[in-house]
C-alpha cells in the first residue's frame, strides 16, 4: 500500500501539482487509511447501548425506522398488481421463495405522493409479514436512546410516529411499523371483505 | 448643256454641230457639183458629137468636091481633096461610132451610115476611074445616072436625124445644168448662213456657259490661293516656330541622354540590390518551409492530443460503469449488513458479536459508497476537465489548423515573393538593358533632331518660296477674274 502511494505521490516529470489533485490525494489516502485502520482496530464492546435505526424516503419525505422493527430487507425486483387492489398495495413480490403483499409506505402514511416506484422493500409483520416499498435507504445508523424524543401523536397523519430522530442535523420521524402493518393488514382485509 | 459636262466636252459639242453641218453641206455641194459636173460633160459630150457630125459631113463633102474637079479637069491634084476626105471620112466615121457607143438609138443609126457612106464612096470611085480611064463623058454618065445624089440625100438626113436628137439631149442636159447650178448656190447660201447662225449661237452659249464656270472655278481658285497664301504664312510661322522646337527638342534630348546614364546606374544599383533580396528572400523562404514543418509537427501532436484526450474521456466513462458496478456492491454489502444485523438481532444474545461483524461490514459498505460517490465526482470533474481540455484542444487543434493554412499561404505567399523578387531582379537587369540600349537610342534620336532641325530650317525656306508662288498665284488668280468679268461685260 505505501509503495502505491508513492507512485501516487510521484507527479510525472516533476512538474508542480495543482490542488485538486492534491485534495484527490489526501482523500484516497484518508480513505484508505480508515479502511486499514477498520481491520486493525480491537473489536468494540458488544454491549453496545445504542439503537440502529434505517434512514429512508418515502413519498418524497424522510423517516427513521428502528431496525429492530423489521424483518428483513431486500432489492424490490418484480412486483406483480393484483386486480382490484386498494390504494397502496403495489401487487405480490416473490422472496426467496415466499409470497409478499407490497405496500407502498407513502400510501400507508396518508401521502398524496406515494405512487412512486419502490427501490428496496423492508419486511416485516412477524408471522403475517409484508413487503414495505420505499423510495430509498440513505443510511444505516446508530443512535443514543437520548436521541429519540418521545412526541403525542395527536395529529392525523403522524399516528404511526411515536418519537423524533435527529439524523445529520434533520429530524425525522420514527415509524412503528406495527401500526402500520396493522393498516395493511386491515386495507387488504377490507378488500377481501369486499371481493367476497 | 448640262452642267456636269466638261469643258472640253461643251467645246466638242459646240463644234460638232457646225461640224455637221458643214459636212452635210459639204456633201450637197460634192453631190450637186458632181451632178453639175455629169451635166457639163453631157453637154461637152454632146457638142463633141455635134462637132463629129459636122466633121463627118465635112469631110464626105470634101470628098464630093475633089471627085467633081478631077471630073471636071482630069488633072489628079484636084484629087487631094478626095483623097483627104476619104481618109477623113473613115476617120470620122470610126469616131462617130465610138462617140454614140453609149446611146442605142444614135448607134443605130451610126451603123445606117456606114453602108451609106460605103456605096457613096464607091460611085466616087466608079467615076473617078470612069473618069479617068473613059473619059469626061463615062464619068458625066455615071454621075447623071448613078444615084449618089439619093444616097448622099439618105445620108445628110440621117445626120439631121442624129443631129435633132443631139440637140434634144443638149437642152435637157443644159437645163439639168442650170438647175443643178441653182440648187448648189441655194444650199451653198441657205447651208453657210445656218451654219454662221448655229455656229453663232453655239459661240454665245459657249462663251456664257464657260465664262461662267471658268469665272466660278477662277473665283474658286483665287480664294484657294488666298487660303493657300494664309497656309504658307502659317506655314513660314510654323516653320520657325518648328525650328525652335526642334532646338529645343535637341536641349532636352541631351539633357536625356544625360538623365539616362544616370538612369542607367541606379538600375544597375537596383539590379544589385535585387539579386541580394532574391538571395535573402530564398533564405526566408527556407525559414518559413521550416517553421511550415514545426507547425505541421505541433499541429500532429495537437492530433495526438486531441485522441488521447478522447480516449481518456472514454475510458473515465469505463471507469464511471464499473463505478457503478462498484457502487451497486457497496449498496447490496450494506443491504446484506443490513440484513446481516436484522439477523444477529434476531439471534439475541449469541448474535451479537456477529451484529458487531455485520455493523463494520455495514460501514465499510457505507465508506464504500461514499468514496465511490466521491470518485463519481471526481471522474466526472476528470470526465469535464477532459471534455474541457478536448474542447479546447479541438479549438488548439482548430487554430493550429488555421495557423498551418495560414502559414501555408505565408509560405505560399513568400514563394511568390521570392519569385516576384527574382523577376524584379530579372526585370531590372532588362530595365538596366534597356535603359542603355535607351540611353543609345537617345544619342541617335538627338543626331536625328539636330537633323530634324536643319530640316526644319530648310522647310522654313521652303515655306517662304511658297508664299512667293501662293502670292503670285493669288495675283495671277485675280488677273485672271479681271479678264473674265471683262468678257461677260463685254459678251
Amino acid at each position: 500500500m505505501n509503495g502505491r502511494s508513492q507512485e501516487w505521490d510521484r507527479s510525472g516529470d516533476g512538474a508542480p501539482v495543482s490542488a485538486p489533485a492534491i485534495a484527490a490525494e489526501r482523500h484516497v489516502t484518508d480513505l484508505r487509511r480508515a479502511f486499514d485502520a477498520s481491520f486493525a482496530a480491537p473489536p468494540r464492546d458488544a454491549e453496545r447501548s445504542g439503537e440502529l435505526v434505517l434512514a429512508i424516503q418515502a413519498g418524497g419525505q424522510g423517516y427513521a425506522i428502528r431496525l429492530s422493527d423489521i424483518d428483513g430487507v431486500h432489492e424490490c425486483r418484480k412486483v406483480v398488481p393484483l386486480p382490484e387492489a386498494p390504494p397502496g398495495l403495489l401487487g405480490l413480490t416473490g422472496i426467496r421463495g415466499r409470497l409478499f403483499a407490497v405496500h407502498a409506505l407513502g400510501a400507508l402514511l396518508g401521502l398524496p405522493t406515494w405512487n412512486e416506484k419502490p427501490r428496496w422493500l423492508l419486511i416485516a409483520g412477524g408471522d403475517e409479514p409484508i413487503a414495505i416499498g420505499v423510495a430509498s435507504i440513505e443510511a444505516c445508523l446508530e443512535v443514543s436512546p437520548a436521541d429519540l424524543v418521545p412526541v403525542d401523536s395527536a395529529k392525523e397523519g403522524e399516528a404511526h410516529v411515536r418519537e423524533f430522530v435527529t439524523l445529520a442535523g434533520q429530524a425525522r420521524g420514527v415509524l412503528v411499523l406495527e401500526s402500520l402493518v396493522a393498516r395493511a393488514l386491515k386495507r387488504a382485509g377490507e378488500r377481501r371483505e369486499g371481493a367476497s | 448643256m448640262s452642267k456636269s459636262w466638261t469643258v472640253g466636252q461643251q467645246i466638242a459639242a459646240g463644234f460638232l454641230l457646225p461640224l455637221l453641218i458643214l459636212i452635210a453641206l459639204g456633201a450637197f455641194s460634192y453631190r450637186s457639183t458632181q451632178r453639175l459636173l455629169a451635166t457639163s460633160e453631157a453637154v461637152t459630150h454632146a457638142h463633141e458629137e455635134l462637132t463629129g457630125l459636122s466633121s463627118f459631113l465635112a469631110a464626105l463633102d470634101e470628098t464630093e468636091t475633089g471627085k467633081r474637079g478631077f471630073v471636071i479637069t482630069g488633072r489628079e491634084d484636084f484629087l487631094q481633096p478626095y483623097h483627104t476626105g476619104r481618109k477623113g471620112v473613115g476617120i470620122e466615121l470610126r469616131q462617130l461610132e465610138e462617140l454614140f457607143s453609149d446611146d442605142s438609138d444614135q448607134k443605130d443609126r451610126v451603123k445606117q451610115l456606114r453602108p451609106l457612106v460605103e456605096e457613096r464612096m464607091r460611085e466616087i470611085d466608079e467615076t473617078i476611074e470612069a473618069r479617068r480611064t473613059q473619059g469626061f463623058e463615062a464619068a458625066e454618065k455615071i454621075v447623071v445616072e448613078g444615084n449618089g445624089p439619093k444616097v448622099m440625100d439618105k445620108i445628110r438626113r440621117v445626120v439631121a436625124e442624129m443631129k435633132t436628137h443631139e440637140q434634144k439631149l443638149l437642152t435637157e442636159r443644159n437645163t439639168d445644168a442650170k438647175q443643178a447650178a441653182a440648187w448648189l448656190s441655194q444650199i451653198l447660201i441657205f447651208g453657210t448662213l445656218a451654219a454662221v447662225f448655229i455656229v453663232a449661237g453655239i459661240a454665245v452659249l459657249l462663251t456664257r456657259g464657260l465664262g461662267a464656270r471658268i469665272g466660278a472655278a477662277v473665283q474658286h481658285i483665287r480664294s484657294a490661293s488666298a487660303e493657300l497664301e494664309a497656309a504658307a504664312t502659317q506655314q513660314v510661322r510654323g516653320s520657325k516656330g518648328q525650328v525652335s522646337a526642334a532646338t529645343e527638342v535637341s536641349t532636352t534630348v541631351r539633357e536625356l541622354v544625360t538623365t539616362s546614364r544616370q538612369i542607367s546606374e541606379s538600375a544597375q544599383r537596383v539590379t544589385q540590390v535585387a539579386s541580394e533580396t532574391a538571395l535573402a528572400a530564398r533564405g526566408g523562404n527556407h525559414t518559413v518551409e521550416g517553421a511550415q514543418e514545426a507547425i505541421e509537427t505541433v499541429r500532429r501532436q495537437v492530433d495526438q492530443i486531441v485522441a488521447h484526450m478522447l480516449d481518456l474521456g472514454r475510458k473515465s466513462q469505463e471507469i464511471g460503469g464499473i463505478l457503478d458496478i462498484v457502487s451497486e456492491l457497496s449498496e447490496q454489502t450494506n443491504i446484506l449488513a443490513i440484513n446481516a444485523t436484522i439477523e444477529a438481532v434476531s439471534a439475541g444474545e449469541t448474535g451479537r458479536r456477529f451484529g458487531v461483524v455485520a455493523g463494520e461490514i455495514r460501514k465499510l459498505a457505507d465508506r464504500v459508497g461514499g468514496s465511490a460517490k466521491e470518485i463519481r465526482r471526481l471522474i466526472e470533474e476528470i470526465r469535464a476537465a477532459a471534455n474541457t481540455t478536448v474542447m479546447a484542444t479541438e479549438d488548439g487543434a482548430k487554430a493550429v489548423e488555421a495557423g498551418t493554412r495560414r502559414f501555408g499561404e505565408v509560405a505560399q505567399s513568400f514563394r511568390r515573393i521570392v519569385e516576384y523578387v527574382g523577376s524584379t531582379a530579372e526585370a531590372s537587369r532588362e530595365i538596366e538593358l534597356s535603359t542603355k540600349q535607351q540611353t543609345s537610342a537617345m544619342e541617335q534620336v538627338a543626331s536625328a533632331i539636330a537633323d530634324v532641325a536643319q530640316t526644319a530650317r530648310e522647310s522654313e525656306a521652303g515655306s517662304s518660296q511658297t508664299l512667293n508662288t501662293a502670292s503670285q498665284l493669288s495675283g495671277l488668280s485675280g488677273d485672271l477674274v479681271r479678264l473674265i468679268r471683262r468678257e461677260e461685260q463685254a459678251a
